[in-house]
């Protein structure tokens, strides 16, 4: 089995069917960029493997995380604990104004460390403990320290204690990257991570995902930076009208597209 | 009677609509968030409660909810809610507390949802809690949303509370009226005008170092 493996994932919203089955996986490490039209459905794909929206139809399965059923009925400490296998980086940034670049990493992380903590020590009375003490001071330790090293590794030592608006628009994109990486998630989904970025910023982000690739990350970005696509992604899929029109190396779809609507949909572009 | 006699008469009555005013800010702000909720509430009966009780009380007269609270009590059910010595203020801080409660709900509703969905997506994907969402995320967006019309509504109930006067709570003007004005004593009732300019003013600066305390992030 694949590393994620979606199978016949449907979704409408009230009559209008937007995903009309979409069959997808993906390997370990593996990077695919997500290319099509306007409306045809890529966002919703997305949200839909981030348990945002939830499908009406279908299986996502990550090995060894979880496997979800749209027949299915989980709880909404279910959906959180498969939230946490994916990530999913926005468009528009979504970093949380009223904290620095540092604490939007580390406060999400801080929080679940905390509920595993909890978990590990149920009764009130063994939180008083020093066992329970010193696991949380240690814990803490390791999360200021994990979100330092991953604003390092989006290039933003010197930017830790800024807050959001006092970021550019690349510098607020690499923070949320790093926010969405510190859950060390199985799959990172990323939905237009430059299409609200000046184009002179749109370099520096795309080379963190890059960056990201060459450390083994699976990921699955939705983008409309066609040069991108060709370069970084292992494999490229089109999508036209809710469904997987063709998918394929990125030569095989940027040279020799076979369906009529890839190739209509490039010229275009 | 002295200048002094006069203020300190007047300072009594002052301490009373002050009382009036602090401990309807303490009660009408989480009441105010509770009915907040409800009317945001996805169960429908309680949402459409919330609101029908919301546009009454928006939409009678404060002076009006004042005679009631006192009077209706009594007269319909013959129980004497509000006797005793602080009666009438009880009554009048029940009548204060709701009809602030009504107001403030609305901004908080407007605050709330007036927070982005992104924000909420966001602390989703991270693994948040519905609660976590709301301290950690939400709460502090809302506060600096709302700032600035709950400053407006703090600052219309330090004049309400003379209101209260209606049903004989023995606020600022109700004293000026027994011990001065019934002796034909004008100007302590501009004198009065100086007391809540100055609480007002106090009111205005410590709205204004909360939105500088504030100022450093946008929402
Ligand atoms: N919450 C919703 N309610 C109703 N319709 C929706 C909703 N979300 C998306 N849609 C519809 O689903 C279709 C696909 O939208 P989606 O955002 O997934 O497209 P996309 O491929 O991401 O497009 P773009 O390239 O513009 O981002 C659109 O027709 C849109 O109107
Ligand atoms: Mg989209």
């Amino acid at each position: 089995m694949a590393y994620l493996n979606i199978k016949n994932l449907k979704k409408s919203f009230g009559s209008t069917q937007v995903l009309h089955g979409i069959d997808f996986s993906m390997e370990k490490g593996e990077v695919v960029a997500v290319i099509g039209a306007s409306g045809g459905g890529k966002t919703t794909f997305l949200r839909c493997i981030n348990f945002l929206e939830m499908a009406n139809e279908g299986t996502i399965e990550i090995e060894d995380g979880f496997k979800f059923d749209a027949k299915g009925t989980y709880t909404p400490k279910d959906i959180r604990s498969m939230r946490l296998k994916m990530g999913l980086v926005f468009q528009s940034f979504n970093l949380f104004p009223q904290y620095t670049a540092w604490q939007n990493v580390y406060i999400p992380l801080q929080l679940r460390s905390k509920e595993r903590l909890k978990a590990q020590y149920p009764l009130f009375k063994a939180r008083l403990s020093k066992a329970y003490r010193e696991a949380e001071k240690s814990a803490l330790a390791e999360n200021k320290k994990r979100a330092e090293d991953l604003l390092a590794d989006v290039g933003l030592s010197d930017k830790m204690g800024n807050y959001p608006c006092q970021l550019s628009g690349g510098q607020q994109q690499r923070v949320a990257i790093a926010r969405a990486l510190a859950q060390n998630p199985a799959v990172l989904c990323f939905d237009e991570p430059t299409s609200a970025l000046d184009p002179e910023l749109t370099g520096e982000v795309l080379r963190v995902i890059s960056e990201l690739k060459e450390q083994g990350r699976t990921m699955l970005v939705v983008t409309h930076e066609m040069e991108f696509a060709r370069k970084v992604a292992d494999r490229v899929l089109f999508f036209a009208d809710g469904v997987i029109e063709e998918e394929g190396t990125p030569e095989e779809i940027f040279c020799h597209p076979k369906s009529p609507k890839t190739a209509a949909f490039l010229k275009l572009d | 009677m002295s200048f002094t006699d006069i203020t300190l008469k007047l300072l009594e009555g002052f301490k009373v609509s002050f009382l009036l005013f602090a401990l309807t800010l303490v009660f009408s702000l989480p009441l105010g968030l509770i009915i907040s909720f409800g009317s945001m509430s996805r169960f429908k009966p309680l949402s459409w409660f919330c609101r029908l009780v919301v546009w009454v009380i928006r939409g009678t007269p404060l002076m009006l909810q004042l005679f009631a609270v006192f009077y209706v009590p009594g007269l319909l059910f013959g129980v004497q809610l509000f006797s005793g010595e602080n009666g009438r203020f009880t009554a009048a801080l029940v009548a204060f507390v709701f009809n602030y409660a009504c107001y403030f709900s609305e901004i908080f509703r407007g605050g709330i949802q007036g927070v982005p969905k992104g924000q909420y997506e966001a602390a989703q994907v991270l693994g948040m809690t519905a609660r976590e969402t709301f301290f950690t995320v939400v709460l502090m967006q809302v506060v600096k949303r709302i700032l600035a019309p709950v400053s407006n509504e703090v600052i219309t109930l330090v004049k309400d509370t003379s209101l209260a006067r209606t049903i004989a709570v023995a606020e600022i003007f109700f004293v000026n009226e027994m011990e001065f004005l019934s002796r034909a004593l004008i100007w302590p009732l501009f004198y009065i005008a100086v007391f809540f300019l100055i609480f007002v003013g106090a009111l205005t600066l410590f709205f204004g170092w909360c939105e500088k305390k504030l100022s450093y992030y946008r929402v």
